[in-house]
């Protein structure tokens, strides 16, 4: 594997993270509260 | 400071889009509070018609005013001015006979506690036809400042326009694309004006349904951000391919560069405004703190779009021009972004987040739509409508991640055949948003209920809307 591919895959896979991260924190911090007032 | 006018010409500019884009916007408070019985939003929607009544007055003296120095202008004709004239003098004449039968209710109302529903038909009546006569104003209005509006593109651009991949730079972009951006700008600035004031009001009143009227228009602004933006830069590629000689590109981008600010300020106002919309259903109260974040997110993207306003009027508006144009291009953030995107090893992540976020919309939608088609009868509404903030996620990814492709090489995006459609789906399908967060006839469907037939035509629109997207982007390099 040259450098650019190596760049391209570590800088998709942090990103994706990232991603996967923002969206799974942004719908606990959502839900919490709802959960708690529809118990 | 840069907004406030120093000349008719530039007065005449920002207070005529009140009576209206400003009209529109206020209608549709106006119909909300018909549609909901809210006697308080119907005479706070009647106060706002006579102030726009009253702006008629700096609205017609300030075009007054406009005249000399336009007319100077090379290919303003007599016949232009005198078309944009008399459509505006009939219009304002008829926007002051709304503005008094609102005025007269209004005080009426004072008495007698509401309204009555006479006066609230006349004056939406009145107002609609100012409505009709103001777009015709305003057309007019265009026609004499925008004269590129009547340019043709260099020949064979636009008969036979060929597919995106084969348009060499010179063979010029439609100026129907300016002609959007011009119309389409004007929509989230003074939706954000109208917004606010109506937000604030709500605070005050704590009216509820007033609050959300004005989160439903912030979630409109944020939305049309979108079509804005990618108008916008379509508009460069008509004005500067081939190069025209009094447009300046170190103008366009520094209009550019804080049109992306105002892009995400738009974003994160409309996003935080639909998000306190989703949790007021389970909560049945707002939230301060909620509601104060997107107060202060739309004054803030407020004074970018106060700002990305005045850096677009000095491209094409020498009349309102006080400081000298900027002169070096390559001194803005937009270009350099461009640069960088580029290149593959950004342009190949980022795409990986488009795909992610094109994912979380279509699950969600297909959901949605499952059940409204009947296909999840078990589950009540309430269950679905918990997901629908993962496809708001999905789309704001995508807004983020679409602009920073859109960059890497706009003149092939907006070129392409399959790029207009894509951008229309984009908003058919983000309204359509809307109308699940607010319908109440869906809410209450119970498991084992029957959707409203309604809300089934509006699943078929958004399934098809996202699937027209998906497909769309996939065929732009292609068609």
């Amino acid at each position: 594997m040259d450098t650019t591919s190596i760049i391209i895959s570590v800088t998709t896979i942090v990103l994706s993270l990232l991603a996967l991260g923002t969206i799974f924190a942004v719908m606990y911090c959502l839900n919490k509260e709802v959960d708690k007032t529809n118990r | 400071m840069h907004v406030i006018p120093e000349t008719w010409s530039h007065l005449h500019i920002l207070v005529s889009l009140f009576p209206l884009v400003g009209l529109l916007f206020v209608l549709g408070f106006y119909a909300a509070s018909i549609v909901t019985n809210n006697d308080g939003l119907k005479r706070i929607c009647l106060m706002v018609i006579v102030g726009l009544g009253v702006l008629s007055i700096p609205t017609y003296i300030s075009g007054m005013g406009s005249i000399m120095p336009v007319s100077e202008r090379e290919g303003v004709t007599e016949g232009l001015i005198n078309s944009h004239y008399n459509w505006s003098l009939y219009a304002l004449l008829i926007l002051v006979l709304a503005a008094a039968a609102a005025g007269y209710e209004w005080m009426r109302s004072q008495n007698t506690g509401r309204p009555s529903a006479n006066a609230i038909h006349l004056v939406l009546g009145l107002s609609l036809i100012t409505l009709f006569l103001m777009s015709a104003a305003g057309e007019s209005g265009w026609e004499i400042n925008h004269q590129e509006l009547g340019l043709s593109p260099v020949p064979n651009a636009v008969s036979g326009l060929p597919s995106g991949s084969d348009i060499p730079e010179g063979q010029g972009t439609p100026q129907a694309w300016s002609h959007f951006h011009i119309i389409l700008n004007h929509f989230p600035s003074i939706g954000l004006v109208i917004g606010l004031f109506f937000l604030i009001v709500s605070i005050v009143m704590d009216n509820d349904v007033m609050k959300r009227a004005s989160l439903v228009l912030f979630t409109i602004c944020g939305i049309l951000g979108i079509p804005t933006y990618v108008t916008g830069a379509s508009s460069m590629w008509a004005l500067t391919d081939p190069p025209m000689e009094s447009i300046s590109q170190a103008a366009i981008n520094a209009h550019r560069d804080m049109a992306l600010w105002t892009l995400f300020g738009l974003a994160a106002t409309g996003v935080s405004a639909w998000i306190e919309l989703w949790r007021f259903r389970y909560l049945n109260r707002f939230s301060s703190r909620s509601i104060y974040f997107t107060l202060t997110s739309a004054l803030i993207t407020l004074a970018l779009i106060a700002e990305t306003g005045h850096r677009g009027g000095q491209i094409n508006h020498p009349e309102i021009r006080v400081d000298p144009l900027p002169t070096d291009a390559d001194a803005y953030l937009s270009p350099n972004i461009e640069l960088l995107i580029n290149n593959v090893q950004w342009f190949v992540p980022w795409q990986t987040l488009h795909f992610f976020g094109y994912c979380l919309i279509f699950g969600t939608v297909a959901a949605v739509v499952l059940r409204v088609f009947g296909v999840w009868k078990s589950m009540p509404f309430s269950a679905i409508h918990r997901i629908l903030p993962l496809g708001v996620m999905g789309v704001v990814m995508n807004v983020f991640t679409g602009m920073l492709m859109l960059l890497a090489d706009t003149f092939r995006y907006v070129n392409s055949n399959a790029f207009p459609p894509k951008m229309a789906f984009i908003v058919i399908g983000g309204c359509a948003v809307l109308y699940f967060s607010l319908s109440d006839k869906l809410w209450n469907t119970k498991a084992g209920e029957e959707a409203p037939m309604q809300a089934k035509w509006v699943a078929g629109i958004t399934l098809l809307a996202w699937a027209g997207v998906i497909a769309g982007g996939r065929l732009i390099p292609y068609v």
